[in-house]
């Protein structure tokens, strides 16, 4: 296959691939087995609705617990080969026909030609095909059940476990030559006077990638993780191939990446289970490449809507976010019953953390989290993508304390805002008010509403919202902050939903007096945040140029998107104080 | 950053497909073929141009670049194309309904299929694979809006009539390879360019050449090529209609 040299350097543990082209080939009517009949199950659809967007939102996935996964992929293949065929310079090629180029024609034409080109009827017998496709596809699944034994050796088509798409490295490529790995937004300055700033970027005009590496070591060479811990065996088999040697294509630095283990199910080991959300089970587990710990989230597919929308989102979105502040996620394995996100481990997330320290965070800490936070949804909001979930469970802490945000299942790219979503996103006590009314004008001053609940509840250790329901969600906030104004706050006071609350009466509980810990500034910024009108929020940029943290943004604003706040000078976390380390007006609030 | 999934016109000419020996007519023909499907079927959806039926037709180019017509049909492709895209784009359709909508539309392609839910299913594993769970495409829709404001000599009527049209173009650019060949940016500002020069807008103060202010060294040339893709694929398909002529049999591998 593609890698390998020839049989003999082939390792004997590791069993051959096989391609799309080799299973067309051997095509083989018996070993057809109809999915029907190996999900009885599966068939009995549910009635018939119609098609809406709201269909995938109640999707409950059960989570296969406890099966045995390593006997259960031995069989499935990979892709890649044939995925990262290259273009072949040599093979001669059909020059395209000339055609004539028309003059111009004007739009009335145009139209004319589209409303033509509508109607056509298209007559004719059109591919009659064969079940060709379906017979692989049934082959492709009947290998994995039926095992490699007798009908794999007679078609020498041995399988491999699962499919590499080695996330991380292929970035890292871009970042570790010094190439942009961004385009800038268009600053201010480049907009033509008179003409309000535009979204628009800079783009560079694309240039052939070089092909030109200079020799280096493996792990420069292939972008990886310094602290990869290479087999000894890939190392010799690196070196005796000409692999390195070679200008690195996507496909030989796959090929690499997948003979070094990643997108394997067998590189990781599974250890204890962490959590089970909606849709994935989380398990802790080690990556047999690093020796590192990993958080193996597991996807179960669907059989009647395959892979879950908000799985696809999450991988979409996250295998382009690049940041310190950001959940890395270092390999996807995609088997044709599991999709499995590896990510780093991270041990805890917020609430754990304050829950360990009794709900009592050092407020140089909260400081210094709140920082990180911004500066991970700033790079987001940057890159269009709103988070949309944020909960002190979806921030995960570092052991260094490092904040992370983690959990991107509903996180979307920002889109047209004539769109809309459903309304059911943000877990209740950090939802804007907006939303629990039903606006579906969702822009990045939707997560910014769930950064001050935040920050509130990291500096007195109790969320500021904690309702059960959108109409007591919504009473807490309006106690709290006072009704809103239609004169002020119009947005909120024209939703049709707003009307049954619009003459209730509050008993007033304002905010000041519950946060006696937050200084001036900071309570400032909590405002700031806590603003009825999406477009009065602070963005997350703004806010870390604020007063209250301008002074740690300034000494970490030399460092790049992947380096740790931590790393900058004068920066630390500092030690957090046990219960009885603590002067007596700080236990005031357990008497 | 250099785009992974933009390739030159030369290797997007020596596609799989054609490297296994299919003629580029044929290859062209069968991009198109899938397009329509995409769109048709699409359309009966409900879906929009922007963001699904876009994204599905990148898919799709995307997709023949790296798989020949061959070994996946084109009809299975731009069906998964497009339920993959639902997904992505939170226009999400079921399987069940995207397969009906394509029976009912073509049904000389798809009645051939006797589970054409799970042909769609399996296809979509496929897809993700092949396109690398890499699944946010930018669209030139959102910055040809930003362009449209860019223009203060020309009226808010002109304005408008020339963005519908610019519209309709990247519509039907989706029908050529030119989304895997031209950034998503450039290809906003080339259609609105030749928007302006169908409608014969003035541009009054604004300098002609009026992208170079984002773009850098993007000769007139390259503009006018890509404008051409989109002209050339007009008048290909006022003389042979897309599914006017008997689709040959692909034959199997």
């Amino acid at each position: 296959m593609a890698f390998y040299a020839s049989d003999d350097q082939r390792p004997s543990g590791m069993s051959k691939s096989a391609t799309f082209h080799s299973f067309s080939e051997s095509h083989d009517e018996n070993l057809i087995m109809p999915w029907r009949d190996r999900y009885p199950g599966a068939w009995d659809y549910p009635p018939a609705e119609s098609s809406s967007s709201d269909g995938y939102e109640d999707e409950d996935d059960v989570v296969v617990v406890g099966q045995d996964i390593t006997a259960d992929y031995l069989g499935q293949m990979v892709l890649h080969d044939v995925v990262s065929s290259h273009p072949n310079p040599d093979v001669e090629f059909d020059e395209q026909e000339e055609e004539e180029r028309t003059t111009t024609p004007t739009s009335e034409q145009l139209i004319e030609e589209n409303k033509i080109r509508n109607g056509q009827k298209k007559k004719g017998d059109l591919m009659k095909r064969s079940s060709t496709f379906t017979s692989w596809l049934n082959m492709f699944v009947n290998k994995r059940r039926s095992g490699t034994s007798s009908s794999a050796s007679q078609h020498r088509s041995y399988i491999r476990p699962s499919v590499s798409l080695s996330v991380v490295q292929e970035a890292t490529v871009l970042g570790s030559d010094g190439e942009s790995v961004e385009v800038s937004p268009c600053t201010s300055d480049q907009t033509p006077t008179g003409v309000p700033p535009r979204y628009i970027v800079n783009v560079k005009m694309r240039q052939k990638p070089s092909r030109k590496w200079s020799e280096e070591e493996i792990q420069k060479r292939l972008s990886l993780p310094a602290d990869l811990r290479l087999p000894v065996a890939v190392v010799e088999k690196l070196n005796r191939t000409p692999t390195l040697d070679q200008p690195l294509t996507r496909k030989n630095r796959r090929a690499s990446l997948s003979e070094i283990g990643f997108g394997k199910l067998e590189t990781y080991e599974k250890l204890e289970k962490l959590g089970e959300g909606t849709y994935a089970t989380v398990y802790r587990g080690r990556s047999l490449l690093t020796n590192k710990f990993v958080a193996l989230k597991e996807i179960r597919l669907e059989q009647e809507e395959g892979a879950p929308c908000t799985a696809i989102r999450e991988v979409s979105l996250l295998r382009n976010l690049r940041h310190a502040n950001v959940v890395t996620l270092h390999d996807i394995i995609h088997t044709d019953r599991l999709l499995t996100l590896v990510f780093e481990y991270v041990d805890r997330d917020l609430k754990q953390y304050m829950d360990s320290f009794n709900d009592y965070l050092n407020m140089n800490n909260i400081r210094l989290f709140l920082v990180q936070l911004l500066r991970g949804l700033s790079y987001c909001h940057q890159r269009r993508v709103l988070h949309r979930d944020l909960k002190p469970q979806n921030l995960l802490i570092t052991a260094k304390g490092e904040l992370k945000l983690a959990d991107f299942g509903l996180a979307r790219a920002k889109s047209v805002p004539t769109k809309t979503y459903s309304n059911e996103v943000v877990t209740l006590w950090y939802r804007p008010p907006d939303v629990l009314l039903g606006s579906t004008d969702y822009s990045t001053h939707i997560d910014m509403w769930g950064v001050g609940c935040i920050l509130f509840e990291m500096v007195t250790g109790r969320a500021l919202f904690p309702g059960s329901t959108v109409d007591q969600q919504l009473g807490l906030i309006f106690r709290t902050l006072g009704a809103p104004r239609p004169d002020r706050h119009p947005t909120i006071c024209e939703r049709p939903a707003f009307q049954p609350y619009s003459d209730r009466e509050y008993h007033h509980q304002p905010l000041y007096p519950q946060i006696p810990r937050l200084e001036t500034y900071g309570y400032e910024l909590l405002v700031k945040f806590l603003q009825y009108e999406g477009r009065d929020r602070i963005s997350a940029a703004d806010a870390m140029r604020h007063p209250y943290l301008k002074n740690i943004t300034a000494k970490i604003a030399h460092l790049r998107d992947e380096q740790s706040v931590l790393e900058a000078e004068g920066i630390k976390i500092e030690r957090e104080r046990p219960l009885y380390e603590r002067k007596s007006y700080d236990l005031m609030k357990y008497i | 950053m250099i785009n992974r999934w933009i390739w030159t016109s030369d290797e997007v000419k020596n596609a799989p497909s054609i490297r296994a020996g299919m003629s580029q007519k044929e290859e062209t023909r069968l991009r198109r073929e899938g397009c329509k499907i995409v769109v048709e079927v699409g359309s009966t959806l409900r879906l929009k141009a922007n963001p699904t039926m876009a994204t599905a037709s990148t898919y799709f180019h995307r997709f023949y670049m790296y798989h020949t017509f061959s070994d996946f049909p084109r009809e299975l492709t731009a069906l998964g194309c497009l339920f993959l895209a639902g997904k992505v784009e939170e226009t999400p359709k079921k399987c069940r309904d995207i397969c009906n909508s394509a029976v009912q539309r073509f049904p000389d392609i798809f009645n051939s299929y006797a589970s054409l839910t799970d042909e769609v299913m399996g296809i979509e594993r496929v897809l993700l694979q092949t396109l690398k769970f890499d699944l946010q495409v930018d669209l030139p829709y959102e910055a040809l809006l930003e362009y449209g404001k860019i223009f203060p000599g020309v009226s808010k009527e002109q304005m408008s009539e020339t963005i519908q049209i610019a519209w309709t173009f990247i519509n039907d650019s989706y029908y050529t390879t030119l989304c895997i060949t031209v950034e998503a940016q450039l290809i906003a500002i080339a259609l609105l360019h030749l928007a302006f020069t169908v409608k014969e807008v003035k541009l009054g103060a604004v300098e002609n050449t009026w992208w170079e202010q984002d773009v850098s060294n993007w000769s007139n040339e390259a503009v006018d090529r890509t404008c051409h893709m989109v002209l050339d694929f007009y008048t290909a398909t006022k003389e042979n209609p897309i599914f006017a002529e008997p689709a040959a049999v692909v034959p199997n591998k």
